[in-house]
């Protein structure tokens, strides 16, 4: 599927979750289902987005390579602009990246604000379907998830899953390396 | 003169973490229900006694409530996490490191056994195992048989793999199973690029 293709699947997906039968529960179901399948693809869908993963992974590098002289954990891909290293040395800013289209508004959740939806809003680039956040976070792992127009809960595609399902449905991880490391 | 200096950087690092934990506790009690919130503290504070990594069991409490689920559920979730916690540090020693902990607790809940943990604790001993143990976790959740991405992380930390390796075997390895591989085979095969088989590229 190109990339054409899985815009033209958000786009009717996000069209059909906004749209004015919210009584039929269980097509709003499937086209969630769709929307989580297609993220599972791999990371051309996304257009070059780094995952909060590998932001993670990246910022670990810059420190490391500022001593090293080598960024070799930065993968093939340029860390994102707005990929940064907290001035406090507790504590990194990550940028969290998603693709939705045509979603209404998408939040970040995660054990960092109390998984409160109305904590964390994420912001629309122009003219793009992504969401960004730049969020700090201490070092260790995090868990997290996207929250699509206050309501579906969504794991981060280019993330790993979260192994606890405590509540039926998995997360994503995030590492953050410790500074001192 | 740095003992100063120290001393105040600790006590800010202090009252930090004390206001920080204090918040999360106050969210807590807004959260849950009197009787949830009671069992979900009894068992924090065990955590707290025990040394064990406080924060992740708040979060699964204030997760289960943003998600409107019951409070028998709450606590259920909570306790199975504690339980976790302490196998995960039973496995890799009393130096672990937290987020090793959590990491471990992981593994385990994804049904690996506390041996295998012990086993890729003592195959890794150069190198933190908080990124192995979420990357293993990750493969299982992924549908590579829970005995084979373990043995896959032990040839890969015994190996002294790093970071960036081990998130380029999960990144393949996903790849090849969405490509239609077997999920233990790409498994299999992927670690060789570790552990001195042909390179992953």
């Amino acid at each position: 599927m190109s990339d054409v293709d899985s815009e033209d699947l958000f786009e009717r997906a996000g069209a059909a979750l906004r749209g004015p039968s919210p009584g039929d529960e269980r097509a709003r179901a499937a086209l969630v289902e769709a929307i989580r399948a297609e993220s599972r693809r791999p990371r051309t869908a996304h257009r070059g987005a780094m995952s909060p993963w590998w932001i993670a992974v990246a910022a670990a590098a810059v420190a490391f390579a500022a001593g090293l002289g080598t960024g070799r954990a930065m993968d093939r891909r340029s860390p994102s602009p707005a990929t940064s290293v907290a001035s406090d040395s507790s504590q990194r800013h990550v940028e969290f990246v998603f693709v939705a289209p045509a979603a209404r508004n998408v939040a970040l959740v995660g054990d960092f604000n109390g998984w409160d939806a109305t904590a964390t809003p994420m912001r629309r680039s122009d003219g793009h379907a992504t969401w960004s956040v730049s969020v700090p976070l201490a070092a260790g792992r995090h868990v997290y998830a996207f929250v699509v127009d206050g309501n579906d809960w969504v794991a981060d595609p280019q993330a790993p899953l979260s192994p606890e399902q405590w509540f039926g449905q998995r997360n994503s991880v995030v590492v953050v390396g410790d500074r001192r490391s | 003169m740095r003992t100063p200096r120290a001393i105040v950087t600790s006590f800010l690092i202090l009252m930090f973490a004390s206001l920080a934990g204090s918040a999360q506790e106050a969210r807590l009690k807004s959260a849950l229900d009197a009787e949830t919130y009671a069992k979900v503290s009894k068992m924090t504070d065990s955590a707290r006694a025990e040394s064990l990594p406080v924060d992740p069991l708040i979060g699964v409490a204030l997760e289960g409530a943003q998600r409107r689920a019951p409070g028998s559920r709450i606590a259920g979730a909570v306790r199975d996490y504690l339980a976790a916690l302490r196998g995960a540090r039973a496995a890799l020693g009393s130096d672990a490191a937290p987020a090793e902990i959590v990491s471990g607790a992981g593994v385990l809940l994804s049904g690996v056994s506390s041996d295998a943990l012990h086993r890729i604790r003592l195959a890794g001993t150069r190198r933190p195992l908080t990124v192995p143990l979420v990357v293993l976790a990750d493969l299982i959740a992924r549908g590579v048989p829970k005995d084979t991405a373990a043995r896959a992380i032990e040839a890969a930390a015994r190996a002294n793999a790093r970071d960036d390796d081990y998130s380029a075997l999960r990144r393949y390895v996903e790849q090849d199973i969405l490509a239609g591989a077997s999920p233990a085979a790409a498994a299999m095969l992927r670690v060789r690029g570790i552990t001195g088989g042909p390179p992953l590229e």
